[in-house]
This record gives C-alpha cells, structure tokens and sequence, in this order.
C-alpha cells in the first residue's frame, strides 16, 4: 500500500468515525471472525448479503446466523432484516462517504432498511473527494447513493439520534 | 487637501456635541476642514422606507454640495453608507462613483487616509464597543475604531457578547414595529450589561440614540457615548 | 391557524410570539446550538468565502440562462427515463399529482420534506381527495401530527419541547407519554416504516436538478427520502425550475456549504442522485415523474433586481441567522418561506398586495447576506421592494405626506433651520412632540440648545 492511499485511508477513517461510522481494517481471513463478532455484539439473526466475488461469497456462506437471504423477493421481507452486508463503489476520504452506485445487485433498500449496515470495500476504491470520484466514473451512471455515515435527526431539540428511518448503526471492513 | 464635514441632521439636532468633537479630532491633524451649511440629511431615512424618489433628490443636492472635496467626512457610518453603497442604486450618473467614493466614516478616514492610530486622547472609564450594523456589513468596518480606541489612554475597551448582532433600531423600522424593535434593543443592552461596561460608544449616534433611549426608560446605569467623543478627550 | 397564517397578519402573530416566552426559549436555544456549530465546521474551511462566491457564480450561471439549462435537464431525463412534467401555478401541479394518483388508484402517499409542496399545499390537497398522505421527515411528521405549519425549512419542528412532542404522540398515535428523544424517534420509525412498505405514491422535493446528466438530487440525513423515491412503485419529485444547475461537478461546491450552512454539517447523511427508473435493478419506482414549477418564479425572472432570490438554495441559514426572525418565529411571516428571502419570495409570488408588511419587517441589518451561502444581497432587495411598496401606493397616505413634508424641510438648509427653531421654541414652551411607537418604551432624546451649525458659526469655523 502507497503512503498515499494510506493518507487517504488514514483521513476516510477520522471523519467516517466522527460521523458516527465504526471502522475495521481487516485481512481477508479475519473476515469472517469479525463479521461473526459484529452480528453477535449486534444480535443480528436475520442477515442479508450481497453478491460478492466467488472468494468473499465463500467465506460469506460460514457466517453464523440464523437465516442468510441473498436475494430478496420483496421489500417486505427486507424490512424484517437485522444487517445486510454490501460491497461499494467508492470511499470519499474527504468527508468519511461511502458511495454506491445502483445496478442489478446493488440497491438502494438494502442500504437503508436493515437496522445495520456493513460495507466491505477495498483499498484502491478510496478517494480523495466527490471531484475525484466525479472524474473517475462514467457520466453515463444510473442512480447514486451517497452515504456518510448512519441515519440520522436532529428535529427533537436538536439532540443528535441515530437509526431514523435507517441504519442505526454502519460498519466498514476494509479489505 | 480639501476636507468637508458632513453632520447628519439629527446629529446637528440632538447630539451637537459629537459634531464639535469630530472637528477637533480633525484640527488636531492639522486638516483645514470645511462645513458647507448647505447641507442637510443624506436622504437615508427616505431610502430605507422606499421613497426613493424624495432620497434622490436630497442625494443629487448632496452631491452637488460637495463634489469638490478631495474627501467628506462624517461622524456616522450610517450616513457613510447611504452615500458610498447607495447612492449609486439610485443615481445612474456615472460620476456619482467618483464622489461618493471619497466619502468616509470619521475612525476610517483617520486610520485608512491618515494612517493614525491614535488621537492621544485619555478616558479612564470601562468602554464597550458597540458594532453598528452599517459600519460593520455595509462598509466592512470593524478594526479602525478598535484601534483607536485601544490607544486611547486609561481605557478598558471590552467586546459586547453577540457583538455583531443588531440592536434593533433599522430607521422607520423602530416606530413601524416597535415591539420587534425593542425586543431586540433588550437582547443588546442585556448583553453591554454583561460586560459591566460604564459606556457603550459606537460609530454610529442613531444606535446609540436607540439603545440609550431603551436603558433610560428601564432604568440602565450605562452611558452612551459617541466614539468621537471619546477620541476628542485630549 | 389558517386565517392568522398570512403574511398580512405578520404584527399580530409576531407579537403574539413575542409574548409566548416558552416557545421563544425554544426556538432560541435550537438556533443558538446550529450557528455555534455551524462556525466551527465553516471555520476549519479556509476558503470558504472562496467557495461561497464560487455557489454564487454558479447559481448566477444557471439562473441567468435558466431556459437553457432546462431544455438539456429535460432533455438528458427525459433520455433517462424519467417523465418530465411543466406546472405553471399550485393548481397545475397539483392537479397534475392528482391525476397520476388517480390513474394508479393511489391509496396511500408517503412524502419526504419538500417546502415546494408545502408551497402549493401538496398534502392538504391530496387528503381532500381521500389519499392518505404522511410526512416522513421527523420534524414534518411532528409539525403535520400537530396540525401546524413548519416554522423553519430545513428545521420544521424547532419551535417545539420534547415535552410538547412527547404529548402530541401520546395522543395521536396511543403510545404511552416519553420525552426522550430516542424513543420518540423509535416510535415514529415504527409507525413511519408501515407506511413506507404500503405506500403506493411516493412523493419528494430536490435540492438539485443537474443538467449535465438529467439528474434529481436530493440531500437529507434521515434517510426517508431514499426509502420514498426506493420503495413505492412511482415516484413523484416536484422542484421550482430554479433548481436547475449546469455540471454534476457544481455539486461539489453546493455539497460544502449546503450541509454546513443548514445544519452545520460537513456532509449530510444521504444524498441521492436520481437518475432514473427501476430498469434492471431490484428496487426503485418503475415510473418517475418531475413536476418543474414555476408559481411565480417567471415573474422574477423578470426583474433583475429579484432574479438573484432564486439563487436561493433554501439552506434556511438567513432565517437563523436574522435577529427578526429569532424574535418573531417563523410561523408570524404567514407563509411557507420565513425570514428574509421568504419576504422577498412572498412579496415576488404573492403580489406586494399580499405580503406588505414583509419587506420592511427588517432593520436591513444584512446579517442574512453575510451568512447566505450563494450571498443574495438580501438585504438591498428587501429595500427595492419597500420602493416598489411606496410605487405602488401600498404604503399609508400618513406616511406619504410625512415623507412630502421631510422632503421639504430637507431640500432646503434655510427651511430646515427654520423648523429646527420652531421645535426649539416649542420645547422652551414646554410641548415636545411625541412619537408614541418609540417612547412607549425608549426615551426619545431632547433637542439641543444649540445646534451643530450654530455652533460652527460662532465658535468653530475659524
Ligand atoms: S437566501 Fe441564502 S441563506 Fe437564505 S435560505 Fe437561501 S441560500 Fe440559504
């Protein structure tokens, strides 16, 4: 890894957690044991998971909870999720932002309606800023979520809660 | 170098003294100034409340007035803004710029033309400084008469909490809601209050005129006092 | 509510709120905890001035050729997928929900904030035609459980306890009493996430129309605008034509101080980038349609004067920041837009002849301009509308004459001496002329022996 990226990890990593955001750097074999551990300290039973590559989805398959869905026939059936484990498009280190661009196996509810939200990313998808990330992606991109950390209000009195309408709690394993 | 002195009606009116005060500050400079008694108000309290065709006449007068100054100068930011900000919104001519730009606030003409920083003047008293919203927002100005003020011998300058903030007197605004108005005077004066302050000053003789008015009427301790006033004191 | 909710009641609301100490208490300490913030995260900008010019120009770009960015917007949506639609007043627009509505035999709508259908009275409208309709942004839901109207644009509710909220749900939804926040926020999650799943119409503001790409952005933090424009089967977004900006790159600018200058955020929570229907993907509405309104906004077009309020990015800062508005509340200015631009917006929309009192409902302090993101002079507008008041004749026939009289004691040096001595001799005769709207409670200060001039004649000119 550059001293760059490492810069950029470094920053992404301040303003994800001053956000609100919990941060874990992980090797790929400590994937598992971590996953298991969060959806423990998280009593998460039911769990959706995207599609990763062959090697993710594998390790993804041990994971100890009671129902793993991985492809979701209704929004209904979503809502009664727990955590849903996706991958992202780009990490924004400027402000802490996760990025993901829809297609056919990323998506918006997912994101939004489990009470918890773990992004595994990898190093390279890190970024400066938005610009950068502008720059980079093709302007012919369907929708896009921006994502900066967990759902948040401050209508009551201006005190800060988490988990509105969604996640309460977001994770980032970064690879 | 030509110097003009422009005194706002109701300084010459109510508050004569800050005039006198202006004028020995600028005989201490050695200036041979001028007071073309010609004048009368800049017009502001019209333009603020829409009557802008009665505002240009009395702007067209001024700039008659005093077209051949090298520069005007006047104890009163307010006014300073009428003419400098203003009244190129209302007079298209194009040499109105040229005028209007030589008009200045007394404590910037004195550290910004003069480069003084000081009038020599003494005041043993606990001072708070008053910003006024048109020297402040309108013509940026916020260091020239602190400067002054802390070279001013014997004083205890002290800073008002929520300084920037307006103490509600706005011209016509004052009398067309006058709850509003006075709701925001007590915010301000509740603040000098703070400061255990013996004087308030400021630039500007109109907020002076309206947070004193509100301390009399409720019984505050605090003087008000205009800034010229206090650098006169030598 | 309804009747005193118009900006030609702005006194007697303004001074009943005055009166209301709770309530102030309330709006107070909200607006005091986001402008201390709020300094903090634009102080660690270095270039913020930089970047408020910056917003400026831009939104000056895009307003200036406005009709032009509009055709590619549509143009590039339309290409997307999304159905573009044109509403020339509230009527249209929300004939034009109705219809959509109706065709689809909506029975339940969820909204996410949007002031622009507050604006045209979205909701209202919508239930008179029996179609269920629910806020979802906490604050809306609080102030549309209450029965009021928002009293800040991007704060809704900051005028309300957690007392008063706790009490409200405890009566309308039968929870039992709580005041905390985090339960409070629970049950409306609760309540809100039932309604989400069976809602057939969703229906959102924006925040940003991008030209280059035919994008809907909208920006929030709780995360009920992504589930209103994800989960129902057709979404409906209604944006103001000024919305319009030229590049996606723009939104990078707006990003920085949008967040910072509304509620003093480095980044908000959720920003969606809309571009088009569901397609290949596994969730999102199969049909979006944009309502583009205009209500008034062309009128401004027209003046150059008034143009630059639609640079307004409706951050609600200047409202915060605006010594009147933390006095009055923003429910007293009667109309969807509070505070300084909102008296400007209602003035330009509504016509002078409803929205008088608005324009000189301000010290001109310029407090606004100094804190307004895309810096709208504020201020000098509020000014060229009360000239266009007096134009008009919208202003008393007292208040003329005063103004005749003063023109006429000021044209001339030697009638104002000469009225300047008679108030001396009617001070010496004891009668002092009283100005009861200040003195009721400011003294009004004596008239001097001397005057200025006099003294200068005697002693000071040589
Ligand atoms: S006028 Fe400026 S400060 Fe006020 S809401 Fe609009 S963008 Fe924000």
């Amino acid at each position: 890894m550059g001293e760059r990226t490492e810069k950029l990890i470094e920053r992404f990593k301040l303003e994800f957690e001053r956000v609100g955001g919990v941060f874990i750097m992980a090797k790929k074999d400590q994937i598992l044991p971590i996953l298991n551990q969060t959806l423990k300290v998280e009593n998460a039973e039911k769990i959706f998971v995207e599609k990763f590559d062959e090697e993710l989805s594998d390790i993804l398959k041990q994971l100890d909870a009671k129902q793993i869905i991985t492809q979701a026939h209704s929004e209904k059936q979503l809502a009664e999720v727990d955590a849903s484990i996706t991958g992202c498009d780009y990490l924004i280190a400027e402000t802490g932002t996760i990025v993901f661009i829809h297609n056919e196996k990323r998506f918006k509810s997912s994101i939004l309606l489990p009470r918890v939200h773990i992004v595994i990313a990898k190093s390279e998808q890190i970024y400066e800023s938005l610009e950068h990330v502008f720059e980079k992606m093709d302007k012919k991109f369907d929708s896009i979520f921006l994502v900066t950390g967990p759902s948040r209000t401050a209508d009551i009195e201006k005190v800060i809660v988490k988990g509105v309408h969604g996640p309460q709690m977001v994770y980032l394993i970064l690879i | 170098m030509k110097v003009a002195l422009f005194i706002p009606c109701y300084i010459d009116q109510f508050f004569p003294d800050v005039g006198g005060a202006t004028v020995k500050i600028l005989k201490k400079f050695d200036l041979k100034i001028d007071y073309p008694l010609e004048q009368t108000c800049c017009g502001q309290p019209a333009f603020n409340s829409g009557y802008w065709s009665e505002a240009k006449v009395l702007a067209e007068k001024f700039l008659k007035i005093f077209r051949n100054y090298d520069y005007i100068v006047s104890p009163s930011a307010s006014c300073t803004s009428m003419v400098r900000v203003f009244y190129p919104e209302i007079l298209k001519d194009e040499n109105t710029k040229e005028i209007t730009a030589k008009f200045f606030e007394l404590t910037e003409f004195l550290t910004k033309i003069l480069r003084v920083e000081s009038t020599e003047a003494e005041f043993n008293h606990s001072v708070a400084y008053h910003d006024s919203c048109h020297a402040l927002r309108e013509l940026g100005i916020k260091d020239s008469p602190r400067v002054l003020l802390r070279n001013v011998k014997k004083i205890k300058l002290l800073e008002i909490e929520d300084g920037d903030r307006c103490c509600g007197f706005g011209g016509t605004f004052a009398v067309k809601f006058p709850e509003i108005s006075t709701e925001m005077a007590k915010s301000k004066v509740d603040n000098i209050i703070k400061t255990g302050a013996e004087f308030v000053t400021s630039t500007d003789s109109s907020c002076l005129m309206h947070i004193g008015g509100y301390m009399s009427k409720n019984g505050v301790k605090v003087k008000t006092i205009h800034i010229a006033q206090i650098l006169a004191n030598f | 509510m309804k009747e005193t909710y118009t900006p030609l009641r702005f006194k007697e609301n303004a001074l009943r709120f005055i009166q209301d100490e709770k309530r102030r208490a309330n709006l107070n300490r909200a607006i005091h905890h986001t402008l201390s913030k709020r300094i903090e995260v634009v102080s660690e900008l270095p270039d913020w001035e930089i970047l408020r010019q910056r917003a400026h120009d831009i939104r000056k770009e895009a307003i200036e050729n406005i009709w032009h960015y509009i055709e590619i917007f549509e143009k590039k949506a339309t290409e997307n997928g999304i159905k573009v639609i044109y509403a020339s007043d509230a009527i249209e627009a929300r004939n034009q929900v109705l219809e959509i509505a109706k065709r689809i035999n909506a029975k339940l709508c969820v909204k996410s904030k949007s002031m622009v259908s507050e604006e045209i009275g979205l909701r209202e409208f919508l239930e008179e035609n029996g179609i269920e309709t629910v806020e979802t942004d906490l604050g809306e839901f609080i102030v549309q459980l209450a029965g009021e109207k928002p009293s800040h644009i991007t704060a809704p509710a900051m005028h309300k306890s957690r007392d008063e909220i706790g009490k409200l749900f405890a009566e309308k939804l039968g929870v039992e009493f709580t005041s905390i926040p985090e339960e409070l926020t629970r049950i409306a999650r609760g309540f809100l996430r039932d309604k989400f799943l069976n809602a057939d119409i969703g229906i959102s503001g924006a925040n940003f129309l991008v030209a280059e790409t035919g994008s809907i952005v909208i920006v929030e933090n709780e995360g009920n605008a992504g589930l209103s424009t994800t989960l129902p089967k057709i979404h409906i977004a209604i944006a103001g034509i000024e919305k319009v900006i030229p590049r996606l790159s723009d939104l990078t600018v707006f990003f920085k101080v949008l967040g910072r200058s509304a509620t003093a955020q480095r980044f908000t929570s959720y920003v969606s980038l809309i571009n088009s229907p569901r397609g290949q993907k596994p969730d999102s509405p199969e049909e979006i349609y944009l309502i583009l309104l205009d209500n008034g906004r062309t009128h401004l077009l027209k003046s150059e004067k008034l143009k630059e309020a639609l640079y307004c990015i409706k951050c609600g800062a200047c409202m915060l920041a605006c010594p009147v508005y933390q006095t009055v509340g923003g429910h007293s200015y009667g109309w969807v837009y509070p505070g300084p631009i909102g008296s400007i917006l209602a003035s330009a929309q509504l016509g002078l002849e409803k929205a008088t009192p608005l324009p000189f409902a301000s010290s001109l302090c310029g407090k606004c301009h100094e804190i307004c993101p895309v810096k709208i002079e504020i201020h000098h507008i509020l000014v060229w509308l009360r000239h266009q008041a007096v134009e008009h004749k919208r202003t008393s026939r007292t208040e003329k004459l005063i103004f005749k009289l003063w023109l006429f004691a000021m044209k001339d040096a030697k009638i104002y001496k000469a009225g300047a001595k008679l108030l001396r001799f009617l001070k010496k005769i004891g009668i002092k002329p009283s100005l009861k709207a200040w003195s009721r409670t400011r003294e009004f200060p004596q008239i001097a022996e001397k005057s200025f001039r006099e003294i200068w004649e005697k002693e000071l000119k040589n």
